[in-house]
């Protein structure tokens, strides 16, 4: 688990277009993790993971892939990753199973086992034209190409889009079936719900800059709660007055009987300030990783 | 070179080659059979002094006709080609060169492509392959159909050989100065000439000729004597000399008339002899022999393939005589032409293909490289119709690879011009290393 990071960038810049792109992107995927790589969408997460994979040319910086120079080496270094793009574009013309067999292919894979279980497992027809697959068949498509070749490192670029809930649940099963065998995935999403479910560790990336990379743990632990409470009926509290009493309190809402927010700082601080306060009810938990997105996406001062 | 890719690009276009090789060769074979009714009795020939006028010189050529000998075969078919065949068969290799690399950007399958493990100079290599094949392909079927057509034409016309007058005097002297040639060729010499004029020999009958009729000749007696006096003249008259009564006995000839018989004979052998040296010495009576149909002489000498080269080669006639026989074609010419044809799509393809990596995504490259064919198909006319009336045009023609093979190259000896070859050649080599070039470092955009 401590060896060479199996992706990794250094200062990456790429920029096209009307300001799109990203700057300095660095990050590190060690072996054997899920990472997680979230962002709205145009802040560059596809960027990064096309100039990671050679589709694009980078203006400056580098990536590395297993250890070694992937802009140099990358046709080589490709033969040991999965990708499954955001967009799901095939040759129209073929039959899934014929564009499945294409890719195996070009892996140089001659053994077809894999496809046809990966497919079962997800349901894929593969005698179905691809010009009249729905967009979560074209998901199905897209996974199992990504897999059929037992890859070292998977590139997902928003992989559950489209794929209704029981097919999720069984991607993440192969996911982490896959990581258990000693795969790495590097996982890019704008929902977060799932990159909390799956992921060790998390990138945030903002218009093109890494903001924040930590794991998933820490991000959620260390900085922020969300609580609820419950007044008695007859007593009522202002916002201004609960963000008097307790600082660290962020984004609160106050409802007739309650009020629910965010808080960030000492837990005991939170508690000792509840403690005094006439509450029915009171309940804190983990936040979501939306809200941790969110704030750092509000909260830009705190980010310079 | 990868062959997953070659093969799966092979079959993207095969269709497509279907059709468009299909309409070209079919174009072209069923056109060329317009050629014995277009030509009847050499009618393109009399038009000849039509072509005099300079503009009607200048409009023709920038059809593509072959002034100099449009009413022959080999002229009727450059001409043919020009106006439409090439002009298809170039729209077809722009719509695969347009769509080889920009398909994969426009309908987005780069993506997956461009992200196995093949590099993007192998992505390139074997694309370029697959243009190649079918330029190669559509070249190749498309020589053979214009043989197939040229030798359908030859068989089923029913258009007499035409040879003008003076391309006649043209075959006799050269006949006339390189004689020893034509007997080689016809296995000729002074002992087997009896073979050739056996008619010759037979005739030192003619004092009896008009009776052999009423003669009660055994036919199988007269066809041996015949063949006798065939095999070797020269000792068939001394035989008969030497014992005339047994042939006497065998013509009916009155015994008492012996002494006319004898002077018949000697005749005979003195109108042999004499025919003899002339036919060696005055070439004409040998013209005049095959004065039916020359490509009897012409063809004599090249067994083997219909071509006429050597027969051009050996009797030192003018590079393109064959165009002057109007059901005469050469291989040779057709090879080099069709060479030309592979040339100019191959160079047509590459800078298709180099101007689609440099068209921006999402723009129409299929459109755009049909402009191209047409903007050059258009200049190089336009060139040549001007350079009608001002030969210096013609060089602004030499923007368009359409004018490297153009009428300049059918006259005057349908020749191959290897500065035209090295200029489709360079061009080629050129477009599609730099496209390489930019096609290794380009950003997919999706």
């Amino acid at each position: 688990m401590d060896s060479l990071p199996v992706l990794e960038t250094e200062n990456l810049t790429k920029f096209y277009g009307k300001a799109r792109g990203i700057s300095e992107v660095n990050l590190s995927v060690s072996k054997g993790e899920i990472f997680g790589f979230i962002g709205p969408n145009g802040a560059g997460k596809s960027t990064t993971i096309r100039t990671v994979l050679g589709l694009l040319f980078p203006d400056s910086g580098g990536v590395r892939l297993f250890g070694e120079n992937a802009l140099a080496r990358g046709d080589k270094l490709r033969r040991r990753i999965g990708f499954v793009p955001s967009e799901l574009n095939y040759y129209d013309g073929l039959k899934t199973g014929q564009l499945l067999d294409y890719s195996a292919r070009l892996f140089g894979i001659g053994d077809r086992s894999a496809i046809r279980e990966y497919s079962a497992r997800l349901d894929l027809d593969l005698n179905r034209s691809i010009k009249d697959l729905s967009l979560g068949n074209r998901k199905k498509v897209a996974i199992v190409q990504a897999l059929l070749h037992h890859p070292e490192l998977l590139i997902l670029d928003e992989p559950t889009s489209g794929l209704d809930p029981l097919m999720q649940s069984r991607f993440y099963e192969i996911l982490r079936e896959e990581q258990e065998h000693g795969a790495t995935v590097f996982f890019s999403s704008h929902t977060l719900s799932e990159v909390e479910r799956l992921c060790s560790r998390v990138a945030i990336i903002k218009e093109g800059r890494i903001i924040k990379t930590s794991g998933m743990d820490e991000l959620k632990q260390l900085y922020l709660k969300r609580f609820r409470i419950i007044f008695p009926r007859g007593t009522a509290f202002t916002v201004e007055e609960l963000e008097r009493k307790a600082p660290g309190i962020l984004q609160i809402s106050v409802s007739k009987r309650g009020a629910e927010g965010l808080y960030r700082g000492d837990v005991r601080d939170l508690m000792k300030y509840f403690s005094v306060l006439p509450l029915e009810d009171a309940v804190l938990e983990d936040p979501g990783l939306e809200e941790i997105f969110m704030h750092y996406y509000n909260g830009k001062e705190e980010i310079s | 070179m990868n062959l997953t890719i070659y093969s799966m690009e092979m079959r993207r276009n095969f269709r497509s080659f279907l059709i468009w090789t299909a309409s070209v060769c079919g174009i072209l074979f069923f056109g060329m059979l317009f050629y014995p009714v277009i030509n009847a009795d050499g009618l393109l020939v009399q038009l000849d002094p039509l072509f005099e006028n300079t503009m009607m010189k200048g409009l023709l050529s920038a059809f593509g006709a072959d002034i100099s000998s449009l009413g022959s075969l080999t002229g009727f078919y450059v001409t043919y080609n020009s106006i439409y065949n090439v002009l298809l068969a170039c729209i077809f290799v722009s719509t695969v060169a347009a769509n080889l690399l920009a398909k994969e950007e426009a309908e987005k399958t780069a993506e997956f492509l461009y992200t196995r493990p093949v590099s993007r100079r192998t992505v390139f290599i074997s694309k370029s392959a697959v243009l190649l094949t079918y330029v190669t392909a559509l070249s190749l079927l498309y020589f053979l159909t214009g043989i197939m057509a040229m030798e359908f034409v030859k068989k089923e016309s029913t258009t007499a050989l035409f040879v003008s007058p003076r391309n006649k005097a043209v075959l006799a002297d050269a006949i006339k100065t390189h004689s020893e040639v034509i007997y080689e060729a016809f296995d000729l010499d002074d002992e087997s000439f009896g073979k050739l004029a056996l008619s010759y020999a037979a005739g030192m009958l003619a004092g009896n000729r008009e009776k052999v009729d009423e003669m009660d000749l055994d036919p199988a007696a007269m066809s041996g004597l015949l063949e006798e006096a065939g095999k070797d003249p020269d000792r068939f008259f001394s035989a008969v000399l030497d014992n005339p009564d047994l042939y006497m006995s065998l013509f009916s000839f009155p015994q008492e008339r012996k002494e006319e018989f004898l002077d018949n004979v000697r005749k005979e052998m003195e109108e042999y002899k004499s025919m003899k040296e002339d036919f060696f010495q005055s070439p004409e009576l040998l013209l005049l022999f095959f004065d039916t149909d020359p490509s009897l002489i012409l063809d004599r000498f090249s067994e083997s393939e219909s071509s006429m080269d050597k027969a051009i080669e050996l009797l030192d006639l003018p590079g393109d005589f064959y165009s002057k026989i109007y059901k005469a074609y050469s291989v040779r010419v057709l090879l080099i032409l069709n060479l030309y044809i592979f040339l100019l799509l191959l160079s047509m393809g590459s800078l298709v293909l180099l101007m689609s990596l440099l068209v921006k995504r999402g723009r129409s490259v299929l459109g755009a490289s049909l402009g191209i064919v047409f903007f050059f198909y258009f200049i190089n006319s336009l060139s040549s119709a001007a350079s009608a009336l001002s030969p210096a045009v013609k060089l602004i023609g030499f923007v368009s690879p359409f004018t490297w093979m153009d009428s300049g190259f059918s006259a005057p000896s349908y020749g191959l011009r290897w500065w035209r070859v090295a200029l489709f050649l360079g061009t080629s080599v050129l477009s599609l290393l730099l496209s390489c070039r930019i096609f290794r470092k380009k950003d997919i955009l999706i």
